[in-house]
């Protein structure tokens, strides 16, 4: 029996230490908060869980707490045990509860499924076991356990509940009633007229304060679910400002993040992702047609600053990616910029060394491939490179998007991708409202900070065997090298699902030898 | 005895801050002070035996003790993270109020003061009721709150230090009274004015259970 979470007292002391440092410095901004990817809740994970092959989504609750459904697709049929594992960022991992155990679909070989509670905002990892006849493995999710909604109360029970409220108060009012005019009387002396009188009158006594509890009811609920609200925003988080300054020949981009969002705190703490504080996606708005992937340098406690690459002229969305140290929640804050013209060339020290991992791509006037006109899904890139896309069309909504794509040379021959940051690919999806977007990786779209975060903590805190934690990133390669060698591989696959329909732009970025490329498609998706 | 399940069931609806880290806070008063002394009087004034307010506060006080003895025999673990505190068995509540003083106390006054016809009496009566409960009441619980949070009380019996749920973190705030730190911004300390607003809400508190229980045995079945 949990007595000590009755109201308050979770808010207090300890409880609330923790809460305030979450709450008062993060969690006015949760709901929004831990949208690595805007809009795009679910997560998603490819490769190997020890020695199985995995494809894995968990589909995130809207609503905290919330039943996050996890499923996991093997690539082979034999019988496994799936199991399912919360972890939290701020507690012990010694502290976990038992593992769920996932269940095979029915009429399914290789298809388990389960869900598992979220309790509580935060960062947490979903653990994911395999066991069977070739050994086990495991592998770390980190997921953001946020609010992004308020669901609906369904009409039918609204309805039901109006209706019971209605004969409560009804019921109410009349035991009273009952009560005032013939409970002292004697048994089996009639009721008078002025025990009816009496009757009435606590009647309408009755009737009155019950009104009145049920004006400061719906008062209170109101207010509550106002409060409630303004923690659901539609934008990202932490807020962000942009501006550009041209110094020596260079446009600067300035960001100051988190200047509302963090005022007691002298610098942003963050984890590098990939080696970088922040990826930075700037994305021309309108047109789309030019499109850069950069990493901001930390400048000040909250302020980073990037050498723009030779973008066009033109106002930006601003989308970066990052996550929080401490908690490891990861988010995507938002602005837009205008971007000036490019200066002219004058020679003199910079002020700025770009990035080596920045990359960027313009590409006006270039035809892009769209799925409407499925005979022509191959972009072409002004290298000669041709990328060819054979989703299984149509796309829907919250199905497998069916993100693979082949890299030929000019001959039509396979190519030797490279790792870009440690990865066969970056990709970044954006719908063309700019309400979604998305940055994906072949491994998935969490933030591999948060996932390195939740196995140094295994590895900390566990005294299970490092090389059984740790995820096999044999399959993409999940390194940190800057390596010119090649993967010999020429294909890329991303999972994910498109939220809603919608029209999509969709950016690939790898590395052939010491260049990176971006190839873009665009995408009709359909309702589920 | 049901009636003494009557007096559990409006302390179960204060529970929320009736903790005993809470019981030093203006609010804490206020909600026994509104929600107890009706019980009390009433169930005096309707009661057909010696003691009632006295017996009824007993009742409520086993049954308390009763869950605060039973639950942690019972094995139990939390399955839903995050969990800051691994407890291995269920639960128990903290230690019940001691609404067992002010019930004495009321009982004594009201065996003297007869049924006090008019509403002047009653009122007058109603105020003073009101302050009893809450001089006899704050004092005593008072002190037992220290008591609560102390060492000493860590045992089976009392249960201090171990009503603590899955998702309470360990850490020196358990032993420490909320919202009592002057100048501080949540805090709830009982001042002149509060023990007034206290006073009026026992009062008020106190003249509905002198109405109610005074109706209740009037009834005739």
């Amino acid at each position: 029996m949990d007595w000590a979470a009755l109201g308050r007292l979770d808010e207090k002391g300890k409880t609330l230490n923790w809460r305030t440092l979450l709450l008062l410095v993060l969690c006015f901004a949760f709901p929004a908060l831990a949208r690595a990817h805007v809009g795009s809740p679910d997560v998603f994970f490819d490769g190997l869980v020890g020695p199985y092959n995995a494809r894995i989504t968990i589909r995130m609750p809207a609503v905290v707490p919330g039943r996050a459904e996890i499923s996991v697709r093997t690539e082979i049929g034999e019988p496994l045990d799936v199991a399912f594992l919360p972890l939290y960022s701020r507690t012990s991992i010694t502290n976990a509860p038992p593992a769920d155990l996932g269940r095979l679909v029915a009429g399914e070989t290789n298809l388990y499924s389960g869900e598992l509670w979220l309790m509580t905002v935060g960062a947490y990892s979903i653990e994911i076991k395999i066991h069977g006849a070739k050994g086990e493995g495991t592998v770390q999710i980190p997921i953001s356990s946020v609010a992004l909604s308020q669901l609906p109360l369904p009409p039918f029970l609204g309805r039901a509940l109006v209706a019971l409220g209605v004969l409560l108060f009804a019921l109410g009012v009349g035991i009273i009633a009952a009560a005032a005019r013939e409970s002292v009387l004697e048994p089996g002396v009639s009721i008078g007229k002025n025990e009816r009188s009496k009757g009435f009158r606590a009647a309408l006594v009755a009737t009155v304060v019950f009104v009145l509890l049920l004006i400061g009811g719906k008062k209170w609920w109101d207010a509550d679910e106002a409060k409630f609200r303004t923690g659901l925003r539609g934008g990202a988080w932490p807020d962000l400002t942009a501006g550009v300054r041209i110094e020596n020949s260079q446009r600067i981009l300035r960001l100051t993040l988190g200047e509302k969002d963090f005022p007691s705190m002298q610098s942003i703490p963050l984890i590098p992702d990939h080696g970088k504080l922040l990826h930075l996606f700037l994305i021309r708005e309108g047109s789309r047609d030019a499109f850069a992937h950069l990493h901001p340098q930390r400048k000040g406690g909250k302020t980073f600053d990037v050498v723009l690459p030779p973008l066009p002229q033109g106002r930006y969305m601003i989308l970066c990616d990052l996550t929080l140290e401490g908690s490891a929640l990861s988010s995507t804050a938002t602005n837009s910029v205008e971007i000036p013209p490019i200066p002219d060339q004058e020679t003199g020290s910079l002020t700025l060394e770009p990035d080596r991992d920045d990359s960027w791509s313009a590409y006006a006037g270039v035809p892009v491939p769209n799925t409407s006109n499925p005979t022509n899904l191959v972009y072409t890139l002004p290298e000669g490179f041709e990328v060819r896309w054979k989703p299984h069309l149509p796309i829907r909504a919250r199905s497998d998007a069916g993100l693979r794509f082949d890299v030929r040379d000019a001959e039509g021959r396979t190519v030797d991708l490279g790792l870009y940051m440690g990865m066969l690919s970056h990709a970044a999806v954006l719908r063309s409202d700019g309400a979604i977007f998305a940055h994906l990786h072949p491994s998935g779209n969490f933030s591999m900070a948060a996932q390195s975060f939740f196995e140094n903590k295994m590895q900390r805190e566990s005294a299970k065997s490092t090389e059984t934690m740790r995820m096999d990133h044999s399959k993409m390669g999940h390194v940190m090298n800057h390596a010119q060698a090649g993967t010999g591989i020429s294909s890329i696959s991303l999972p994910y699902e498109f939220p809603t329909a919608g029209e999509y732009r969709i950016w690939i970025q790898f590395k052939i030898g010491s260049q990176v490329l971006t190839s873009v498609f665009d995408a009709s998706v359909s309702a589920p | 005895m049901w009636a003494g399940f009557f007096l559990v069931l409006g302390a179960v609806f204060i529970s929320q801050v009736t903790f005993p880290n809470l019981q030093h806070t203006a609010l804490f008063v206020h909600a026994c002070a509104l929600m107890i002394p009706m019980r009390l009087v009433a169930m005096n004034r309707a009661g057909r035996c010696s003691w009632p307010a006295t017996r009824v506060a007993i009742v409520y006080t086993l049954l308390e003790c009763l869950m605060i003895w039973i639950l942690p025999l019972f094995p139990a673990q939390p399955k839903l993270a995050p969990i800051f505190n691994p407890v291995t068995h269920m639960v128990p509540p903290a230690f019940p109020l001691l609404f067992i003083a002010p019930a004495l106390a009321i009982d004594l006054v009201l065996r003297r003061t007869g049924e006090c016809a008019g509403w002047l009496r009653r009122m007058g009566l109603a105020l003073f009721l009101g302050a009893l409960f809450l001089t006899v009441f704050v004092g005593v619980q008072w002190f037992f709150a220290k008591f609560l949070l102390s060492a000493s009380a860590d045992n089976w019996f009392f249960a201090g230090n171990r009503y603590w749920s899955y998702g309470s973190r360990s850490g020196p705030y358990r032993g420490e009274f909320w919202h009592v730190k002057s100048g501080a911004e949540d805090a709830d300390l009982i001042t002149f004015s509060k023990i007034l607003l206290g006073w009026g809400l026992a009062g008020f508190s106190a003249w509905i259970g002198l109405l109610w229980g005074g109706w209740m045995r009037k009834v005739r079945r």
